[in-house]
């Protein structure tokens, strides 16, 4: 015997289909926008409504821009650093990529060759393709432009003044002979896990790569990182935890467990991204004591080259409106922006104007001042092709293999540039 | 005219004959299918749902693995050559390998763990509902906290435990540091973290034996050992079963642990097939090879669940 009439059939019928419409609609894009706002929809690693340094100064640059644009609105989406670039990735296959979105350098390339980001030289007036850095070929691919610089950053040396002296060491090996005596705090420290976060080994890597007079890659992309030259980079690194130089808990080291060990002090010196100094001085109370510095020579007078990279600003194949999109770029990468941004953030500008500005002959400057000259005297970027990360986690694994295996280091380059070739 | 029997639709049924409901009686089959229809209406946000999360994606995977693909984009039909490659490829042997390393090692610590625990527990009066709280705790702790504190802990260099060893002369074991021993560590963190499952699932099934089994144990002469052999196990043995199972399915799709405690390394140790699936997807953008990757695990794990029916019907035919 039936227990529900047929009007209540009706109704749960009703609601039913409702549900499966709301289902369905749940899957489909929706951007809320207030009436009569034109939106651009900026997809950021900082939350621009946080209240910290960083978050406050995106809110600024926002309101600023949107200040000097009535009618135009920027509504941000927040996403953990580690997830945009695959956000990006599905969000373009899909149709939905965001209108300005934050890249890492060394994701550009794949999102190039997926199609993913829309070319910039002509969306971006003439005058501003001057005044960068390192050049306006930076981030660029097949005669494009694909990306703009937003902040630039380097692995460089940390120490501390009442564990080593108050000035670094000149040379690799002045570096190495400090951290090995009898006094030593525990060596030099510098992360090569194999894992997902292996970047933090190749971008101290690459720099000694090329103070080796190694290259990463050849003009057709393939690894030239086997050279006598690369062979010697690897025996550099390599060694360094079979002499004792390195502690072996390094090999499972990330970015996190080098900074960890900054705060903790249980090393003479640290090889680390230059972005991570301002956090680790004021977390762990050492303002007064830790210092970085460029990463040490081969010889007396001759500087490392700095590996320069950072995060940078793109448009999304599906924007809505490129130009504006652009605008918003330009905003943020305009020489006050950037000013503004090394003052209140501790991040350096890419734009080399900037560096013109008195602030960085003050105090609070000293350090941003420091690492441009550093950058403008032999600072370089990599095209670091689509298998940027596979040859990370390979680079990795080989000096590994040196360390826990003692494999030589002309096999390990020699395996790892098959490995990677093998890719392409 | 002879008169007309009164029909249904023009006259009113005397009262002591209604016909209105053997009139209904008389359709049931359109009642029938109505409430079938019903059923189904009842029942289709559920399987909407379970389409969209579960059948669609196992469906795609099995397409994109018969396909080539860049980036996300799928390209040419190429049936089975992606198996093949992933087959040929020794870092499936390896994670295939380590897979079933860190599932039986970690089975075997969890219920060397929670089995002591659970029967100990079993009379703990009206301290019981406590000490479960209390043993549940690392249960609902996240899986990158546990990872990113038994990192800290066992850091030779800062972590507390190098501290109380120094302090005692012993030198800190670098663990997570060698290939042979970082697994170990792994499934050490991961059974500390998944042990309170066990161990309340089997002390629910404790709970619920007859006192009267271990009454007539103790006639017969069992001590608490012989009763906890002859008795409490044989009668638990359909939840130690499926806590076996479920702990296995878990442990084998398990990646957030393994990726933030180790990343895979040292030199791939601790690379399991899950975490293989998930680099080749997210971090290498190589969609047909994961795909391939989790078609083979997808199989592995509907022959745990196989595995898993098979136990609860031979539980039930043993206790019918």
């Amino acid at each position: 015997m039936s227990i529900i009439n047929r009007t209540s059939r009706r109704v749960a019928f009703g609601v039913g289909v409702l549900t499966i419409s709301a289902l369905i609609a749940g899957c489909a894009n929706s951007s809320p926008a207030a009436q009569g706002d034109q939106v651009i929809e900026l997809w950021e690693l900082i939350n621009p409504d946080g209240d910290d340094p960083r978050g406050n100064d995106l809110r600024a640059n926002i309101d600023a821009f949107e200040k000097a644009n009535p009618g135009v609105k920027v509504e941000v989406t927040v996403l953990p650093w580690a997830n945009i670039d695959g956000q990006l990735m599905q969000a373009a296959n899909a149709g939905n990529s965001p209108d300005v979105v934050r890249v890492l350098a060394w994701d550009v390339p794949k999102h190039i060759a997926a199609g993913n980001l829309l070319p910039l030289e002509d969306l971006i007036p003439a005058a501003e393709q001057e005044d960068w850095l390192l050049g306006w070929d930076t981030l660029s691919a097949d005669g494009h432009k694909w990306a703009i610089p937003f902040e630039y950053r380097s692995p460089v040396l940390y120490y501390r003044t009442d564990y080593t002296g108050a000035e670094p060491p000149a040379t690799w090996d002045e570096m190495v002979t400090q951290a090995s005596g009898a006094d030593s705090n525990g060596g030099v420290v510098l992360g090569m896990s194999s894992g997902a976060q292996a970047a933090a080994l190749a971008e101290v890597f690459v720099s000694y790569l090329w103070a080796e007079g190694a290259e990463v890659f050849d003009d057709d992309g393939k690894a030239a990182f086997d050279s006598p030259e690369g062979i010697r980079a690897f025996e550099r690194i390599g060694s360094l935890m079979p002499e004792g130089v390195t502690p072996e808990e390094a090999v499972s080291y990330t970015y996190e467990e080098v900074f960890q060990s900054i705060s903790a002090g249980t090393a003479d010196f640290w090889l680390l991204g230059s972005h991570r100094f301002e956090a680790a001085a004021a977390g762990a109370g050492l303002e007064d004591t830790l210092r970085i510095a460029p990463l040490p020579g081969l010889t007396a007078g001759q500087a490392t080259p700095a590996h320069v990279f950072g995060w940078s600003l793109a448009i999304g194949k599906d924007a809505d409106d490129p130009d504006l999109a652009a605008k918003l770029i330009s905003h943020m990468t305009s020489a006050d922006s950037q000013l503004a941004r090394v003052q209140n953030t501790g991040e350096l500008p890419t734009r080399a104007s900037v560096y013109e500005d008195p602030w960085f002959t003050t105090e609070d400057g000293a350090t941003a001042a420091m690492l441009a000259d550093w950058f403008q005297r032999d600072g370089r970027s990599l095209d670091y092709g689509e298998h940027y990360i596979a040859l990370s986690q390979l680079w990795a694994e080989a000096l590994q293999r040196m360390a826990l295996e003692g494999l030589d280091a002309a096999t390990a380059a020699k395996q790892a540039a098959d490995a990677y070739n093998a890719l392409l | 005219m002879e008169p007309t029997m009164p029909t249904l639709l023009t006259e009113a049924p005397p009262e002591e004959a209604p016909v209105s409901a053997p009139a209904r009686v008389n359709q049931p089959p359109r009642r029938s299918w109505s409430d079938r229809t019903f059923g189904f209406v009842l029942l289709s946000p559920a399987i909407a749902l379970i389409l969209l999360v579960a059948v669609v994606p196992i469906g795609l995977a099995i397409y994109f693995s018969l396909h080539a693909t860049s980036y996300l984009e799928v390209r040419d039909f190429v049936g089975f050559e992606n198996f093949q490659k992933m087959f040929a490829d020794e870092r499936f042997a390896n994670s295939l390998g380590a897979s079933l390393k860190y599932v039986l090692g970690s089975l075997v610590l969890a219920f060397g763990i929670a089995l002591p625990l659970a029967a100990s527990l079993v009379n703990g009066g009206k301290a019981i509902s406590t000490i479960r709280a209390i043993i549940f705790l690392p249960w609902v702790i996240s899986q990158v906290v546990t990872a990113l504190l038994w990192v800290w802990i066992l850091n030779p260099s800062f972590g507390p435990v190098a501290e109380i060893l120094r302090s005692v002369g012993i030198a800190p074991i670098d663990a997570l540091s060698s290939p042979s021993s970082a697994m170990v560590l792994l499934i050490v963190a991961n059974v500390w973290a998944s042990y309170p499952l066990a161990t309340v699932l089997l002390l629910a099934a404790m709970q619920s034996v007859p006192d009267e089994l271990y009454d007539a144990a103790a006639v017969d002469g069992c001590g608490p050992w012989k009763s906890f052999i002859h008795v409490t196990l044989p009668s638990i043995r359909s939840a130690l079963g499926m806590t076996a199972i479920n702990l296995t399915v878990y442990y084998f799709n398990m990646v957030t642990l393994i990726y933030t405690m180790t990343g895979g390394g040292p030199l791939r140790s601790t690379e399991v097939l899950s975490l293989r699936i998930y680099l080749e997807a997210f971090q290498n953008n190589q969609l047909a090879s994961a795909s391939a990757y989790g078609v083979i695990a997808l199989l592995l794990n509907i022959a745990f669940a196989a595995a898993y029916i098979r136990v609860l019907r031979s539980s039930a035919e043993k206790g019918a």
